[in-house]
Parts: structure tokens; sequence; C-alpha cells
């Protein structure tokens, strides 16, 4: 294991594992990611391609997890909480946190959702279930994930099969 | 005045693909010193940093050092500040992180950062365009292929599949920048060979 996730995994306050918990909460972190959204994003529009985003990200870090398979640490350690099922390599909490962050690069809301993004990969190491490069991988869906939609939202805004020839 | 607009143009982008290339080999010097948590700790920390800086800069923020950058190296008509060279980072953590062997990632480091910097510079005064797209041409990716295979001194003769493919992903028309789909392809090989 690498030092960073030596040294967060090593802490131990009240207040962080109550936080921590929380995000690890599945339902909580997906109604605080929608929460953001709804708040920070009027366009009804913006808002389907931002879900988009996220689906397509989630789907991303599922499918390298499975493909490079990973063990998390928490199968060689011990762990705050119980440890998943599935594998490690790529953190989904930071993905998800991440791409929502990137959503929103070019608004004044930016620092916060990415204070929010450090925060969500924080936790996941000090719970002791990613390591540091876990949730260095979910930054790097991020991008992946958004230009991915952003291809096909350019295709659907400019209609290519009603170009005229 | 035209001509003098185009060689300006030309210098700008020989300048853009030098600090590429020197980049790239300074990642792969930091990898081999300190070792390859030290270069994704590193790229990570520079990634969060950068695009607080693209954010600041995309919501009318001034900052001398990321205009000065901008103007001398930043392509014209990118999406947003700093685009290319997000998806430059990117694309090494993404090497670092998945593949584990030192030498496979310095060997895509090195695809990346000095042959991507060859096929511009040699593509550039190309004569032959590329049959598939237009906007590449075959002096390029054989530039990027000879530039390539040094990388030779890092993983022998698995160089010349993976220079090969890579050459064959920069040229094609694809919507992702090459500053990522080289990194994907490079990873994706090593992953299966």
């Amino acid at each position: 294991m690498d030092r960073i996730t030596t040294v967060i995994a090593s802490l131990n306050d009240p207040l962080i594992t109550a936080v921590s918990l929380a995000i690890n909460d599945k339902v909580i972190f997906i109604a605080l990611i929608a929460i953001l959204i709804f708040l920070f994003e009027k366009r009804t529009e913006k808002i389907l391609k931002i879900f988009l985003v996220l689906l397509t990200a989630f789907v991303l870090a599922s499918a390298a997890k499975e493909v490079l398979g990973l063990e998390r640490p928490c199968d060689s350690a011990v762990a705050k909480i119980q440890c998943p099922d599935d594998f490690s390599f790529p953190s989904n909490h930071a993905a998800l946190a991440f791409t929502l962050a990137l959503a929103f690069i070019n608004k004044k809301t930016y620092p916060m959702l990415m204070g929010f993004a450090i925060l969500t990969a924080f936790s996941r190491i000090y719970l002791g279930v990613h390591t540091f490069e876990d949730v260095v991988g979910g930054l790097v869906i991020a991008p992946i994930a958004y230009q991915t939609i952003e291809i096909f939202w350019r295709n659907k805004e400019e209609k290519p099969w009603e170009k005229k020839k | 005045m035209g001509e003098e607009k185009i060689e300006t143009g030309a210098r700008k982008e020989a300048i853009r693909q030098l600090v590429h290339a020197i980049i790239g080999l300074f990642m792969i010097a930091i990898m081999f010193l300190l070792g390859r948590g030290y270069l994704i700790a590193f790229l990570f920390f520079v990634t969060i940093i950068g695009l607080l800086i693209i954010n600041f800069r995309t919501t009318g923020g001034k900052f001398p050092i990321a205009e000065w950058f901008e103007k001398k190296l930043e392509r014209n008509h990118v999406r947003f500040p700093g685009y290319g060279s997000s998806w430059y980072v990117v694309g090494i953590i993404l090497m670092a992180l998945v593949i584990h062997d030192q030498n496979e990632i310095a060997a895509g480091i090195f695809v990346l950062a000095v042959g991507d910097a060859a096929s511009t510079i040699f593509g550039v005064n190309g004569t032959h365009k590329c049959p598939y797209n237009e906007r590449k041409t075959l002096e390029g990716s054989a530039a990027f292929f000879a530039f390539s295979l040094i990388a030779f001194v890092f993983i022998g003769w698995k160089v010349i599949p993976l220079a090969l493919i890579a050459s064959i992903a920069e040229s094609l028309p694809l919507p992702y920048d090459d500053n990522i789909m080289i990194p994907i392809v490079a990873t994706a090989f090593f992953l299966l060979v």
C-alpha cells in the first residue's frame, strides 16, 4: 500500500468517520449528488446531460473494476467498515464525484464541487475500502465519461442526418 | 504577410511540440527517480490545481502565468484553456495507474510525448494525405512510428507492434483527443500482450 493510503487510513476521528459513513451510504450519496445538480443547474437539458455523464462514468468505472479485477485494501487489512464485495480499482464514488465537479468546470460553483469530490475521495481511503490509486482512477474516468457523452450531444445538436448535401 | 503568419503558427506549433516532448521525458525521469507512486501523486495534484486554474480562467479570472502559457503554447480554437494539456496529464495518469511495469509505462509515455510530437512536426510539411483522414499525413504517421521505435530501450521488440498500433490510432479520425487516445491504446496493448 502507498504512503498516502496508509496515512489517511490510519487516521481516526469521530467527525470524519460520521461524514465518511454518510458518503459511503449509496442512498445518501446519490441523493447528495442529485441535490447538488438541481441546486446549481436550472436548465433541464443540461441536467439530463449531467445525469447521462454520471451514468457513463458509473458504467466505465464498473467495467474497469471487472476487467482489471484488483483486490480492495480491506481484503488484506482492517477497514473501518465491512469490506465491499466488488473489486477496488477505480473507485465508483470518486468517479461520480469528480464527474459531477467536471460538469461545472466553467461555473463559479466548481471549486465547491471539487471540494466535495476530494472529500469523497478522502473518505473512501479513510474508511479503508480504497487506495489512493483507486480514487485517482476515479478522476481519470471523469473526463473520459464527459467526452463520450459530449460527442453524442454534439451530434444530437448538429443533427447530421438533417444536413443538406 | 500571410507567409509571416504561417511561419509564426508553425513556429508556435514546433515549440508546443517540443514542450510536449520535454514534459513527457520529465515524467519518465520522475518515475525512474522517485517511483510510479510518486508520479501518480504528483500528477494528481497537478490535475487538481490545473483544473482549478482552468475554472478560474473560464469564469473570467485573470491569471498572468496561465495567460502567458495560453498565448505562447495553446492551439487556436480550443474548447477551453488547457484543453490539450488536461488530456495529456490524464493520459499519463491512466498509463501509470493501469500498467504496473515502469519500463512499459515509460514506453507508453515516450510514444505519447515524442512520437506524437514528431508526428505533428513532420506531418505539417507532409504532402501525402492520409486516405481515411484528410487532417493527417502519411509523413506524420511515418514519423510517429519511427520516433516511437526509440522506446525500444524500455521494452525491447514489443515496441514494434506498440508503435504500429499507436501510429494507426493517432491517424484515425476519432472524436477523442490524441493525448488520451494514444494512452488508451498503449494501456490496452500492455494489458493484452
